[in-house]
């Protein structure tokens, strides 16, 4: 009896559970979808708070018809903040906002290229730490104010926000920019010497003004090509280094970045045709796995190798060509320069390590004192790359 | 003591439980915190020696079914041997118990429960441990069987789904810090396992195949935690890794399988509670136990207070006024009590009439 007794003592305070002290009523709060960081005024950061407008949502999705196209996306609600902190600047959210702010549906940070290293190493590992943020969290830097990419995103075949930000960042259908994730940024950034790649978020007209990487002879790139949507997108790639922007990279060699990554598991790519080079000739690239890196560090050479499937999209054989075989092996050719030159330009002229190669080195070391004295910022400038692209 | 002896078939999955639950503190990072990328490496070697010292144990100490530990520890070193032993499973039970109630308070609290004070938490778990120290071992050792294997699993899948998502370049250099190898530090190591001990005082009657079942519960049990250690190591790059904390936590959270299951938090909090609420329960009933036996008291019901408010506020003490001596408490008792079975299974006497305890 008196266990019994004791045991509904016991059970008495799961009664409290329910509306104690982490109590949380949906409809009691607002959920940031994305945040944008610019530099303010007097040392301040400039906060840009993108919330998510369920009610909005739910009434272009039950209107049978659909709604002529609004300049605003009506379905977020932005606001900028300046103030000292990031926790500064969410309690001032609540002088004006009814709701409490929840950040667990956080699909995106945009960072802006003028914040500096410190800044975004501090924030991107404050935000990691919040237990409502998600490690997968998008993360991505912008050229412009953070403030100016989120305030035109207006999805055009999405009527959540959200969950364009979502696909957009996770999904592997954007060729042209690396996908990047929160906790991966932040365990770079933190991790002594290791570079890391972000995707570039900007207005669609600003892409044309990037600086272009080399180009391969034959080889098209999708440099020249102009974006008429006005809204914001993904495209390029930034290169940081101990939290600093080290450098940036085109559409093309982010293209080059994902397929060596596998980031994308197929593309397609444009050559020009070797016997009428006023034609192109376009080829499906397939790949199964990241390339692989060997290093030999007497002989200082990088040998990279990589297994696709190269098929032509075409009706016909070209002129010239004697068999499909012989068309697959100069897309081939063709692609082993385009790779051979982007490793060389990133390696050599940017001095970027993107792939991580000190990873691949550092399993010929035992211990991590005789890592630490091996100098592989001089070797990796100066090695040669063998590229070894395989069509199966 | 018939009271603290559990059946063999109970046996296996408690002696898994006490192996691996550790995983769930902070514990496991001394491995990374002193050999940084070698940390799988060593914690196999620690997994290994400790292994050796239960099978010298077991095979000392268990060797007669029906002899329990404090009877032998009586026939080798006379009253004063017995109650020195009595008091050093006392004193370690009762500093892991505190250890585990601030450990899982604070785990239950990063994951669900941000707000809520810790000493709330803990409340829960020393609410569910008394109840379980009111019952027989018997009657806990099927909540054992029936929780263990399941919620091993879901760790297991959990750790190894990310294990393949890591990155295994990050287990190189394999022999990671190891040139500031020193003892202590690496001893201090079994303290992950050091619940293991527990198991001495827990021997099951009329069974030959105790020694088997104990080794192959610690494999088990260890097994689980080198997963962790490797997939930990794999997947948060040192240096990075040693300035963390709770490493399941930062591992779970990592689980994404798509935009359709993610944020299995809720899973692992069950899990982690009711696998540390069975833990508490397991400890309380020990002392609930030694207790009587010590003090000759035959009520178990009038010690399970004073045990469970003496558990829960030193829990506090260590967590709050001395969270930086919790690991050296633990550390200094489990060090003691391992000494004391070693020299116990050194100089065992054979021999003698088995001791009645009734």
């Amino acid at each position: 009896m008196k266990t019994k007794i004791f045991a509904l003592f016991a059970a008495f305070p799961i009664l409290f559970l329910t509306g104690c002290y982490d109590l949380k009523e949906i409809d009691e709060t607002a959920y940031i979808v994305a945040l944008g960081i610019d530099n303010g005024s007097k040392n301040n950061f400039s906060y840009t708070f993108q919330f998510s407008s369920p009610l909005s949502i739910m009434e272009s999705s039950a209107e049978g018809q659909p709604e002529p196209k609004k300049e605003e996306n009506s379905s977020v609600t932005t606001l900028t903040i300046t103030a000292p902190d990031f926790y500064i600047a969410k309690n001032l959210t609540n002088n004006f906002l009814s709701k409490n702010i929840d950040m667990s549906h956080l699909k995106l940070i945009v960072f802006s290229a003028e914040v500096d290293e410190s800044g975004i190493t501090k924030h991107s590992q404050l935000l990691l730490r919040e237990r409502e943020v998600r490690p997968h969290t998008s993360i991505a830097i912008s050229p412009n104010p953070a403030s100016d990419y989120l305030k035109n995103v207006n999805p055009e075949l999405e009527s959540n926000t959200s969950k364009y930000y979502e696909l957009m960042s996770l999904r592997s259908n954007n060729i042209y920019t690396p996908s990047q994730k929160l906790h991966d940024f932040v365990d770079s950034i933190k991790t002594r010497d290791r570079d890391t790649t972000l995707p570039i978020a900007t207005k669609g007209e600003a892409v044309n003004d990037f600086p272009k990487d080399s180009n391969t002879l034959a080889w098209i790139t999708p440099n020249d090509s102009e974006i008429s949507a006005k809204h914001s997108v993904l495209c390029g790639t930034a290169v940081f280094r101990d939290g600093k922007l080290a450098s940036a990279m085109d559409a093309d060699s982010s293209m080059m970045f994902n397929f060596l990554s596998h980031n994308i598991e197929n593309f397609v790519v444009s050559i020009k045709d070797k016997y009428n080079p006023a034609e192109t000739l376009s080829f499906r690239i397939i790949t199964a796995r990241p390339a692989q890196f060997d290093v030999d560090l007497e002989k200082k050479e990088i040998h990279v190798s990589q297994k696709c499937e190269i098929s032509f999209l075409g009706s016909h054989i070209p002129k010239g060509y004697p068999s499909k075989q012989a068309l697959s092996d100069y897309a081939l050719s063709i692609l082993n320069s385009r790779v051979s030159d982007f490793l060389t330009y990133t390696y050599h002229t940017h001095k970027v390590d993107i792939f991580n190669l000190r990873d691949s080195i550092r399993k010929d070391f035992f211990l991590w004192k005789g890592w630490d004295s091996f100098d592989f910022e001089n070797f990796y400038k100066t090695a040669n790359f063998v590229v070894d692209i395989k069509n199966i | 003591m018939n009271s603290s002896r559990a059946s063999a078939p109970y046996l296996l999955h408690i002696g898994i439980s006490l192996a691996a639950y550790r995983i769930f503190t902070n514990l496991p990072l001394s491995f990374t915190r002193f050999f940084g990328t070698g940390a799988p490496l060593f914690s196999l070697i620690s997994g290994l020696l400790f292994f050796a010292i239960l099978f010298f144990l077991t095979k000392r100490l268990l060797r007669t079914d029906s002899e329990s530990i404090f009877y032998s520890s009586q026939k080798t070193f006379g009253s004063f041997g017995k109650y020195l032993i009595f008091i050093l499973f006392f004193i370690y039970i009762f500093v892991s118990s505190a250890f585990l109630v601030s450990e899982f308070s604070g785990f239950s609290k990063l994951v669900a429960f941000p707000l809520s004070p810790k000493w709330f938490i803990a409340i829960f778990f020393v609410l569910s441990a008394s109840i379980a120290s009111l019952s027989t071992l018997q009657s806990l050792g099927k909540l054992f069987v029936l929780f263990i294997p399941l919620s091993f699993l879901i760790i297991a899948f959990f750790l190894i789904t990310v294990f393949f998502e890591s990155r295994t370049e990050n287990l190189f250099p394999l022999l990671g810090t190891a040139e500031k190898f020193n003892l202590p530090s690496f001893l201090s190591t079994f303290l992950v396992f050091s619940d293991m001990l527990l198991i001495f005082i827990l021997k099951p009657q009329n069974t030959k195949a105790v020694s088997k079942t104990i080794l192959r519960s610690f494999i088990l049990g260890f097994g689980l935690v080198f997963l962790l250690v490797i997939t930990y190591t794999a997947k948060i790059p040192y240096p990075l890794s040693k300035d963390e904390t709770f490493p399941l936590y930062l591992l779970v959270k990592e689980v994404y399988y798509g935009r359709f299951f993610q944020r299995i938090d809720a899973i692992v909090l069950l899990v982690s509670s009711i696998w540390g609420m069975l833990n508490l329960g397991l400890n309380f009933c020990l002392l609930v136990s030694l207790s009587q036996e010590m003090f000759g008291i035959k009520n178990r019901f009038a010690m399970v207070f004073p045990i469970s408010a003496s558990v829960f506020f030193a829990a506090l003490f260590l967590s709050q006024a001395l969270s930086h001596l919790s690991q050296f408490f633990l550390a200094l008792s489990a060090g003691l009590l391992l000494l004391g079975l070693l020299i116990l299974a050194i100089f065992l006497k054979k021999g003698g009439k088995p001791h009645n305890e009734n």
